[in-house]
Order: C-alpha cells, then sequence, then structure tokens
C-alpha cells in the first residue's frame, strides 16, 4: 500500500498539454515492468497445452491488467493487443497471446535502444530542413529551434547528444548563447558544432576558447557534417558523464585524461563534484593535469606531501570552509606563495574582501564562465 | 479535497496518484492496492471521495463499496469506478448498487482529475474511454 498523502508533490506546469518529466519516468518504470510481464505471460503460454484451465487463469489476469494500463502509459497498441487476448475464444488464444507477445517485445527492443536526440539551432528554416535530412536516421529524434530563446527552452526539457548551432541568431549571439550552454553544468560537456558563414580564424578560435567542439563553415558540405556529428554523438557516448564520481565525498585523485605527470598538478577543492567535474574537464583540456578533493582535510593532507602549479577553493563547503582551508595553507611556509584561486557566491562582497585578507590571489564569482576561469588561472601562472 | 484510489495494479496507482497528486484541487490522494487495502486506509484516512477499480482480488469495487458504506461517516461518500467493463448492463448494474460515476479504462493521466470532478460536481456518471477508438 502506498500513500500519498501530505507531502504532495508540485503541480507541474502545463500538464494540461504537455505530460512533461514525471510523465516520462513513470513510462520508464512501466516499460522497465514489461520484462516481468513478458516472463509470466512466456510461461502461462508453456502451461496452456497441457493445464489450459490454469494456464488461461493467470494469461486473462496479466491481459486484463495490461489493457487497463496500457493506453494510460501512452502504449494503445498493449491495451488493444491485450484486450483481444482477454476476450479471446479458447481456439485464438494462442494465436492472439503470440500477437500480444510480439507487441510487448516490439515495445521493450525499441526502448531499449536509446534515441539520439539532436538539436539544430538556426534561425533560416530552409538551412535547419536540409540540416535535419542530412542528418536524419531512424535512431535519431531531430529537433529545430529557430531562436535562442527556444532552443534554451528545448534544452531544459530533455537532454540532446549534440546541439549543431548557428551564430546568427535573430535574438542573441551564438557565441554568448554557447557560454550560456558552457555555464550550465546539464549541457557543460554537451558536443557543439558551431556552423557559421563567417569566414575568419578569429571567431574560429573565439567559438572554440568558448568550448564549441568542431567549427563548420557555410556553405555546408552533407558528407562533411554527417562525419562531424557522427564522430560528437559517439564522443558525447563515452565522454564525461555528469554523475558524480562514485568515490566522491572521500579523496579523490587523478587525472581524467591520464597524461602522463609532467608539471605539478592543479589542486582542486570543492565539495560539489559537479562543479569539480567542470573545472577539471576545462583545466585538462587545457593540458593541466588536476587534483580534485571533495574536503578541506584531505586537501591539507594533500598539500604537504606533494607541490601544487596553483589552487583553486571553493569557499562555501561543509566540515572546513574555503577561508579556513586558506588559511591553513599559508601557515605552511611551502606554499605561502603558492597561487590561490577562490570560488565565491554571487553578491557576496564581504567573502572576497576576506579571502584577500587571508591571502587569495584573487577570485571568481559563481556562476563562472569557464572561459573567464581558465583566463584567471593563466594570468595567476604568469605572476607566478 | 482528499481523494483514495484503489486498483489491484502498482503501474495504475502509481500514474493515478501522479495525475491527480499535482491538480491542486486534491488536498491528498491515498493509494491503497487491493481492495483490502482500500477499506483500511478508507477506514484511518476517512477520504471524502473514492476512485477505485472493479475487478480485484478478494474484495471487487463493488463489495468495497458496500464495506465503505458502513465506515462511521462514509454512508454517502462518493464512489467512482474505474473500470475497462463496457456492458451497460453492467454499468447500470453500478450505479444502481450507489456508484457515483463510472470512469473506463484506460483512464487518461492528464483528464483523470478533471473527469472525477465532472463526476462529483456535474453528477456526469459515465465517462467514456479518454483515447477514441
Amino acid at each position: 500500500m502506498n500513500r500519498h498523502g501530505q507531502a504532495k508533490p508540485p503541480r507541474i506546469a502545463g500538464v494540461q498539454t504537455s505530460s512533461g518529466g514525471a510523465m516520462d519516468k513513470l513510462r520508464e518504470f512501466y516499460l522497465g515492468k514489461l520484462g516481468g510481464r513478458i516472463d509470466a505471460l512466456e510461461m502461462a503460454k508453456s502451461e496452456l497445452a497441457q493445464s489450459p484451465a490454469r494456464a488461461w487463469e493467470s494469461l486473462e489476469l496479466i491481459a486484463h491488467s495490461l489493457k487497463g494500463s496500457g493506453t494510460t502509459y501512452g502504449f494503445p497498441e498493449i491495451s488493444e493487443a491485450a484486450g483481444a487476448l482477454e476476450e479471446s475464444l479458447p481456439e485464438t488464444r494462442a494465436e492472439t497471446l503470440n500477437r500480444l507477445l510480439r507487441v510487448l517485445h516490439g515495445i521493450r527492443d525499441s526502448a531499449s535502444k536509446q534515441k539520439t536526440s539532436i538539436l539544430i539551432v538556426e534561425d533560416d528554416p530552409v538551412n535547419a530542413l536540409i540540416l535535419k535530412e542530412t542528418l536524419s536516421a531512424p535512431d535519431r529524434d531531430i529537433h529545430i529551434a529557430e531562436t535562442g530563446e527556444q532552443a534554451r527552452k528545448l534544452i531544459g526539457g530533455q537532454v540532446y547528444s549534440v546541439i549543431l548551432l548557428d551564430l546568427m541568431l535573430p535574438d542573441m549571439d551564438g557565441r554568448s548563447f554557447l557560454m550560456r550552454l558552457r555555464e550550465n553544468p546539464k549541457t557543460a560537456f554537451l558536443p557543439v558544432l558551431v556552423l557559421s558563414g563567417k569566414l575568419g580564424e578569429l571567431t574560429k578560435r573565439e567559438c572554440l576558447s568558448l568550448g564549441a567542439d568542431a567549427f563548420i563553415q557555410k556553405p555546408i558540405d552533407h558528407e562533411a557534417i554527417r562525419t562531424a556529428v557522427d564522430s560528437a554523438v559517439r564522443q558525447g557516448a563515452r565522454g564525461p558523464g555528469l554523475e558524480p564520481p562514485k568515490e566522491s565525498w572521500t579523496p579523490v585523485s587523478g587525472t581524467i585524461g591520464g597524461t602522463p605527470p609532467q608539471t605539478h598538478p592543479i589542486l582542486v577543492v570543492d565539495d560539489d563534484p559537479l562543479i569539480a567535474k567542470i573545472i577539471r574537464h576545462r583545466l585538462e583540456k587545457e593540458g593541466y593535469r588536476t587534483l580534485w578533493f571533495a574536503d578541506g582535510e584531505a586537501a591539507l593532507n594533500a598539500i604537504q606531501s606533494q607541490s601544487f602549479l596553483m589552487a583553486i577553493l571553493d569557499v562555501k563547503m561543509p566540515m572546513m570552509d574555503g577561508f579556513e582551508l586558506l588559511g591553513r595553507i599559508r601557515e605552511f611556509p611551502a606554499t605561502l606563495a603558492l597561487p590561490i584561486l577562490i570560488l565565491t557566491s554571487l553578491g557576496k562582497e564581504q567573502d572576497v574582501s576576506r579571502g584577500f585578507d587571508l591571502g587569495a590571489n584573487d577570485y571568481l564569482a559563481k556562476p563562472f564562465s569557464p572561459v573567464e576561469l581558465l583566463a584567471r588561472v593563466r594570468n595567476l601562472l604568469r605572476m607566478k | 479535497m482528499r481523494i483514495l484510489m484503489v486498483d489491484d495494479d502498482e503501474e495504475i496507482l502509481l500514474v493515478a496518484a501522479f495525475a491527480l497528486g499535482q491538480d491542486p484541487r486534491f488536498a491528498a490522494v491515498f493509494t491503497a492496492q487491493g481492495g483490502a487495502s482500500g477499506l483500511e486506509v478508507a477506514r484511518t484516512e476517512a477520504p471524502e471521495l473514492i476512485l477505485t477499480d472493479f475487478r480485484m482480488a478478494g474484495l471487487d469495487g463493488l463489495q468495497l463499496m458496500k464495506a465503505i458504506r458502513t465506515l462511521p461517516g462514509m454512508a454517502m461518500t462518493p464512489v467512482i469506478f474505474c473500470t475497462g467493463k463496457r456492458q451497460p448492463e453492467f454499468l447500470r448494474n453500478c450505479l444502481e448498487a450507489g456508484a457515483a460515476g463510472i470512469i473506463c479504462k484506460p483512464f487518461h493521466p492528464l483528464t483523470l482529475a478533471d473527469d472525477v470532478f465532472r463526476i462529483v460536481r456535474d453528477g456526469n456518471i459515465l465517462v467514456p474511454e479518454r483515447y477514441g477508438n
């Protein structure tokens, strides 16, 4: 028995027209249960010849239940096939059962094959359609957004594997859109291919430094874009995921890329694994090595036993906060001159001044742009 | 309004709890798996409205309604059947036995709350299946 008393789930906006994320989760749950139903039907099917009455008893129960729930979960074909079985006569039973099983197997198989979603952000409808046509494949959902705002809404509602981004959008510059994508933890690692009619090495470099994964010049070569998207889809499939590392909360070390240790690593201390991952990803893409700790105590231990290029410390952490850590780091003669960048929350100027008083060399307010982070890191290391 | 949904099927309860739970007209949504459990929740939570499956192992919808009618203060609590059965005779029997109305299964998750209110407020006793055939 489940009770959903007092604690009501929040109302989901626009539920009258769209089912929203919760319904998708419910569907997933339903699909997850289909396997058990298929097994039970198969078992009853194997008994159908020997003891038809007993087999029918369980078959009818399952059929009745599937008929009542299938359509509700968005699978009318389940309700239809299950209804046919429930009302079947003994002589057509085996045949209708097989049909229901085929339907269930088909739904389960297509659900397990993950679809790739691609978003095309392009205001020119003709270009967008040509791109869609070029990239279309049976296992792909391709969506088109004509404005940055539309794209932002779509991205908020679902997960994309790749985004193709036109630089000239009616409501915003593609570059600022790209920057926002990179600042959002959800899309920080998403492959983005920039499409541009603008010739110029500068624009290209600018986009790549903003975090674009590829830069494709218009007019678009269809073969080239297909290859680029295919490779981005593959890369996305094995790129850094957004799940926090399994071994989080205890000291975690190592580099994402596994590059050989040539220089000292940059120390990253942040209790939020996601932020840490974004920072490390950016730094390592630039060729730096990083070492991450989720708490100050472990970071202090590491500082006493090895050298670092510099340190990036989050201010707000449970247990030992960034200020205390900063003060303790400055207590050791070896790290008196270690460049330290602190991450503060936006609008907390007093934190900035406190940080500088305690010996921080620079600060960055969250949410920060990865581009600015890299610029500040480079600057601190140059001054060193 | 505090509503109780009773069904044998966990999937149905889940989607109903979701559909009803996000409607602000319901102050609380209780779900119970099976008739016996439904009676127990009705006794402890005294819901103002009950939505129940008809065909359930043990206590079926009709038996559940009769049992609920004997609970203190629940003699008049509206009971709506949610059923896949379509036979006119069956539907008539339900209404004669005192059901407030019938919502045909499979119900649509996004109209379920409205369908319940249509029955309670407008006295619309039969809500047909929401997905044309």
